[in-house]
């Protein structure tokens, strides 16, 4: 059977780039519910990151997806000055040489992938979802988290990738190719809510319909978190449901202006899931100048 | 930094805000709870690590009880105790208004 949840793992080096020259690499490594992302930064730039599923077995994940960002670039662990471990496993990096919020990490991270002007961050992770403001430095002053459940997060939109037979990096187009809005789903629990889908197929409606009235709860949910922390301009969403397009959109509608685009067009930075990572791979670099060796 | 612990849902709105800029992680509030939902913890502030005050991971998704003692009192042991005004809860049971 097709595995329609499956999102793609990839890893990237910064061509031209050398660690050796370099006089310091640290590395910041997320491990989420989801996705564990590692980030490699030399001198404060990025220059080697991947991402993978995160297995069942938390400190593992942590090394597989460092072993692959390392992949091909010569660098071995004895090479890095600072690990800084984030996200929800964070306590399982075994290698990492402190250990950070992912709520400090993604404001950092969104403060260096977009610049100074980010006010708002909107991280939609696989099992939370969190609102964050931060300023000009990208400290975080306000943050709200929503734990309650898998509703409105990556993992609910795994459960009904598979529901639909519809591949997770589609979903989101699809679900915007509805010739009118329906009312989202009730939501309250991503059991409930896959039920709820299942009645309605049965009442005919198509796979498009039925998902755009997943994203419009999600995206319902998410604002709900907005409004309490404010949002404000710049406004930017992190996390792996940055790349859904059918979350991103509603949440856009809802709020009233548009989150600014992924700033990776040339490739050169890693995409807005690595934030987290990011946050930690400076935080580690900050670390380590301060002499937290 | 301000963090909410809580959430909203049918039934109205329940946070638990703490400043951590103004918290001294004193634990005047851990003592005054009279459903022992507080707790003092090492957090991350900027890069340095504070004592700072927060809610039980076991009672962020049921505020509503949690801290309905405390509303049918109209007076919030948390809050009330803290001495620099770290401590803000809003409480609001839309059912019955």
């Amino acid at each position: 059977m097709a595995e329609f949840w499956k999102w793609p793992e990839y890893r990237r080096t910064v061509p031209g780039k050398d660690w050796r020259t370099a006089a310091v690499v640290t590395v910041g490594i997320d491990v989420g519910s989801v996705g564990s992302k590692a980030v490699i930064m030399v001198d404060g730039e990025p220059y080697a990151w991947a991402v993978r599923r995160t297995g069942s077995n938390s400190p593992d994940s942590a090394r597989r997806v460092l072993d692959w960002a390392m992949e091909g670039t010569g660098l071995d662990e004895g090479h890095i000055h600072f690990i800084v471990g984030t996200g929800y496993g964070r306590v399982n990096v075994p290698m990492a040489g402190k250990t950070i919020t992912e709520i400090a990490c993604h404001g950092r991270g969104a403060n260096f992938l977009w610049g100074p002007s980010v006010r708002t961050v909107l991280d939609v992770g696989g099992q939370d979802v969190k609102a964050i403001r931060i300023d000009e430095k990208g400290k975080v002053v306000q943050f709200l988290m929503n734990d309650k459940c898998a509703a409105g997060t990556g993992r609910g939109m795994e459960v009904f990738a598979d529901l639909l037979s519809v591949p997770i990096e589609q979903c989101g187009e699809l679900s915007l190719s509805v010739p009118e809005e329906p009312p989202p789903v009730s939501c309250t629990c991503v059991v409930f809510a896959k039920s709820e889908a299942v009645a309605l197929l049965r009442k005919g409606w198509p796979r498009e319909k039925v998902l755009a009235a997943y994203c419009s709860a999600m995206a319902h949910r998410m604002v709900e978190l907005l409004n309490k922390v404010g949002v404000e301009r710049e406004f930017v969403i992190t996390g792996g449901q940055s790349k859904n397009v059918g979350v991103v959109r509603r949440v856009e509608r809802l709020v009233g202006f548009a989150s600014l685009p992924a700033p990776n067009a040339d490739e050169s930075k890693p995409d807005p899931v690595f934030a987290g990572a990011i946050g930690a791979a400076l935080f580690a670099k900050a670390l380590y100048e301060r002499g937290g060796k | 930094m301000i963090s909410h612990f809580g959430y909203r849902d049918a039934s109205g709105a329940y946070y638990v805000s703490v400043d951590s800029e103004r918290c001294t992680g004193c634990g005047a509030c851990v003592t005054a709870c009279p459903q022992q939902a507080v707790e003092v913890v090492r957090t991350m502030v900027d890069i340095d690590e504070r004592d700072v005050a927060q809610v039980k991971e076991s009672c962020r998704r049921r505020l509503a009880e949690v801290c309905g003692v405390c509303a049918s009192a109209r007076r919030f042991a948390c809050a009330a105790a803290c001495v620099p005004n770290a401590i803000r809860v809003q409480w609001r049971d839309v059912t019955s208004e």
